[in-house]
């Protein structure tokens, strides 16, 4: 899946999860955290739904960089964590 | 910092809702398509999966019990309204996990005397310390004023969990249960919340101060802009986490890892001489504050605000149809809460 589809799906999950809306005042380098449209309930759903619906294993130190507070950031790290499991299956499939 | 503006949502003004799980079509974001389904049921597994994905839940809840249990004086403060959940979920912890439980309740000054006497008793069966702490009664109904005035105190996704003046109590709750357990050195505190009320993922959250100040500290603004620095002694931890022997702590919700029903679980309860309240009033075992949170958040957004718990006890299989609807129905009238408002200094005009 390339950045495009990744931001779509992240960017849907938002938008029904949290009522923002990325055409108006919110645009995908917006941090949601400071502009206090998501809060910690909703950041325990954004994680859980990242981890599901991609596949990835968020980690402590991803949640506390500021790229889980925008929808850019967070297609960054998506990006990041998929790279890293391609890695790690490369590894078991040579290992 | 201005609050931006949430996406568009459907307004209340319609009787509309999800075939299956009976959500309305009045709270935003939940699309419900033409074969009648909202999102969250077209995602749905089977109840028996969701019954499954709930022993999941569980078996995290105890791995973290055995983790974390032994510490002293106690190995978990238990958020304690006295209402049917937290009493169960108590009873869960002392009965079947053998656990060192501190019991606290909030007096928010809107409990009826049947649910104090329901903690007492409750409390007693299981052999339990108990506290019960108050805070200032002039600092919570101002708090509870100006949330039910200004949604703005809380995400504009809130609204799909609860009112706003539960919101607003409920973080105090929160925050109330985490000082204290910093400084009990309580490695774990326990919820009573059922599905809907939080994410399922909140069965277990892994608090860490340090790594999520982010969001706390915009959520402590947000109640010292609206209500004065005397907010941060009800909102802020930063001290009870300095002076404490931990850097974490595992808040569990083990409702979320059950399948049981409202009858199951005070049919439990009533052995420890709880019996439902008669005078909380119309929506709640514990506050009689709810009603006016529901009166209000209901008029304004045209759902109830238990709507998202009740549709995932329909979807699990834990609630019959029947009486899903009868509790939707279930709202307070303007003459209800007339008293409940004055009381907390809402004008005529205001709600």
């Amino acid at each position: 899946m390339d950045s495009s589809g990744i931001q779509a799906r992240v960017s849907a999950f938002i938008t029904h999860e949290f009522l923002v809306d990325f055409s108006n005042e919110v645009n995908a380098e917006t941090d949601l955290f400071e502009e206090e449209l998501i809060d910690s309930f909703g950041f325990i759903e954004l994680v859980s739904f990242i981890e599901a619906e991609f596949q990835v294993k968020i980690s402590d130190d991803d949640m506390a960089s500021p790229d889980i507070g925008s929808l850019a950031g967070i297609v960054r790290l998506i990006e990041a964590r998929m790279a890293d499991m391609a890695v790690t299956d490369d590894q078991a499939l040579t290992g | 910092m201005t609050k931006l503006s949430p996406a568009k949502r459907q307004g209340p003004g319609t009787d509309a809702a999800c075939t299956r799980c009976l959500l309305p079509a009045a709270m935003p974001g939940i699309d419900i398509d033409a074969s009648g389904l909202c999102r969250f049921c077209r995602a749905s597994p089977p109840a028996e999966v969701i019954q499954a994905e709930r022993a999941a839940l569980r078996a995290g809840i105890d791995a973290v019990i055995a983790a974390r249990r032994g510490a002293d004086p106690y190995d978990v403060i238990v958020a304690f309204s006295g209402g049917k959940d937290s009493s169960y979920t108590l009873k869960l912890l002392v009965e079947d996990y053998g656990l060192k439980c501190l019991a606290i309740t909030i007096d928010n000054g809107f409990l009826g005397g049947d649910t104090v006497k329901n903690c007492q008793s409750v409390c007693a069966a299981l052999g339990v310390d108990h506290t019960l702490f108050t805070p200032n009664r002039g600092f919570v109904d101002t708090m509870y004023r100006k949330s039910a005035l200004d949604e703005s105190l809380h995400s504009a996704a809130a609204i799909k969990r609860a009112s706003s003046i539960c919101s607003s109590c409920i973080a105090m709750i929160n925050t109330h249960m985490l000082k204290q357990a910093f400084l009990y050195g309580t490695p774990i505190i326990a919820g009573g919340y059922i599905g809907g009320q939080v994410p399922k993922d909140g069965a277990v959250m892994h608090v860490q101060p340090g790594r999520q100040a982010r969001i706390r500290s915009k959520m402590v603004n947000r109640f010292v802009d609206a209500l004065g620095e005397k907010a941060r002694s009800y909102f802020e931890i930063d001290s009870a986490v300095a002076g404490s022997s931990l850097t974490e702590i595992d808040v569990i919700n083990p409702m979320l890892g059950l399948t049981i029903t409202e009858a199951e679980i005070i049919a439990e309860i009533e052995t420890l001489g709880w019996v439902r309240p008669v005078d909380t009033g119309i929506t709640s075992t514990n506050c009689r504050l709810n009603d006016l949170g529901v009166f209000i958040h209901s008029k304004r957004h045209g759902f109830h605000p238990y709507a998202l718990e009740i549709a995932e006890q329909l979807r699990a299989g834990t609630m019959e149809r029947a009486e899903a609807q009868a509790k939707l129905a279930r709202l307070p009238e303007r003459k209800d809460v007339k008293g409940l408002a004055e009381k907390v200094g809402l004008a005529p005009d205001e709600y």
